[in-house]
């Protein structure tokens, strides 16, 4: 019985791939900055149409500045995230400079920005942030709350 | 170990005063322009084409006639006689410019735009006096005069239902959030009055009015 149950434990600690990956954690982006106020959304088509969905979309630059000083030296994934807003639902995609990867996600969701070996203590980049946003559910004013969270390699 | 306790003190509040790192960076959205109305009944006007190719509407535009004259022969017989237009009001649709009405009706349609506000809904309302009337005052009831509603390659019922005028503001139709609606008006004269000779005059107006 002994020698049944350690073989249990020793297939459940077999990886599932060649690579593991550690549970995720927040990184600290407080060093990001939106540029300008409220950004204001407008219609994607100037009327409604004979059924559909109705959207609204507006472009914002955010400087994107991740501290991945704990994890300097080792591989990882990082991953950008939008909490599901109170009213509506979003797509937001971006455009980058090319030291983080361009993508989109929908809220709730997760897309993935950066994967490799962390090479600085700081990761940086300027995204040209697109919000498209459901009329029928957005009420008066929104707040959305991105964030990143890593994943590292081999922990 | 045993600190003083004003040294555990201030320790404690060095700590809770230090900022909390903020983890997520935030985007505040509004709509831009969150609400619009947009009514037409007969010509209306538009500039730079149709709304799918980025045009807009203009307030204004002809107030159209439906008229119909009855020969004499048949005054008050009791047998409905169509009427027509005067002129040729436009036809088409704004939305994209297709052919919607027929010769002889009068286009109405619109729509009511907003975010949010589940629910909610505008109202469509027609006013009417009481009565046609003459030169010489004579009057003929505006309940003489009611419509039928259609629409080229339109199937189902209509957005704006049929019905008869009756003096003051009544209900025509709710113009829910966020949909384009209209319909083609082909009216009807009664013709259940025996009345003089002479040119018989009302104006009904249209009102969308939303929350």
């Amino acid at each position: 019985m002994s020698r049944l149950i350690a073989l249990l434990m020793c297939l459940c600690l077999l990886p599932a791939s060649p690579t593991a990956w550690a549970q995720a954690m927040r990184v600290d982006d407080s060093a990001s900055q939106v540029l300008g106020s409220t950004l204001k959304l407008a219609w994607d088509e100037p009327m409604p149409s004979r059924g559909g969905v109705q959207t609204l979309s507006g472009t914002i630059t955010v400087q994107v500045r991740l501290n991945v000083r704990p994890w300097k030296g080792q591989r990882a994934r990082i991953y950008q995230v939008l909490q599901t807003p109170a009213s509506t639902r979003v797509l937001a995609h971006w455009s980058s400079q090319g030291r983080l990867l361009p993508g989109q996600l929908r809220d709730g969701d997760r897309a993935l920005v950066y994967a490799g070996l962390i090479d600085a203590d700081e990761l940086q980049d300027v995204f040209h942030l697109t919000i498209v946003a459901d009329g029928d559910r957005l009420e008066d004013r929104e707040t959305l709350r991105f964030g990143f969270e890593i994943e590292l390699e081999n922990p | 170990m045993h600190l003083p306790r004003s040294l555990c003190v201030a320790a404690l509040a060095g700590w809770t005063a230090l900022p909390a790192p903020v983890e997520a960076y935030e985007v505040n959205i509004t709509a831009q322009n969150p609400r619009a109305v947009y009514l037409r009944v007969g010509d209306g006007l538009m500039s730079g084409g149709n709304y799918n190719s980025g045009g807009t509407p203009v307030a204004g535009g002809a107030v159209n006639r439906v008229q119909v004259t009855v020969p004499a022969a048949s005054v008050g017989n009791g047998i409905p006689v169509a009427m027509g237009t005067e002129g040729s009001p436009r036809l088409t649709s704004d939305w994209d410019g297709y052919l919607f009405c027929n010769p002889g009706q009068i286009y109405i349609g619109g729509f009511y735009r907003r975010t949010g506000g589940a629910g909610q809904v505008a109202q469509l309302t027609v006013t009417a006096p009481a009565s046609l009337v003459s030169a010489e005052g004579r009057t003929i009831p505006i309940s003489q005069i009611s419509w039928t509603t259609s629409g080229n390659g339109d199937i189902g019922a209509q957005p704006i239902p049929a019905g008869t005028f009756s003096p003051g503001q009544a209900p025509l139709a709710s113009f829910p959030r966020n949909v384009w609606r209209e319909s083609c008006m082909s009216f009807t004269y009664a013709n259940q009055n025996l009345v003089a000779a002479g040119t018989y005059d009302a104006t009904v107006t249209y009102t969308m009015a939303h929350p």
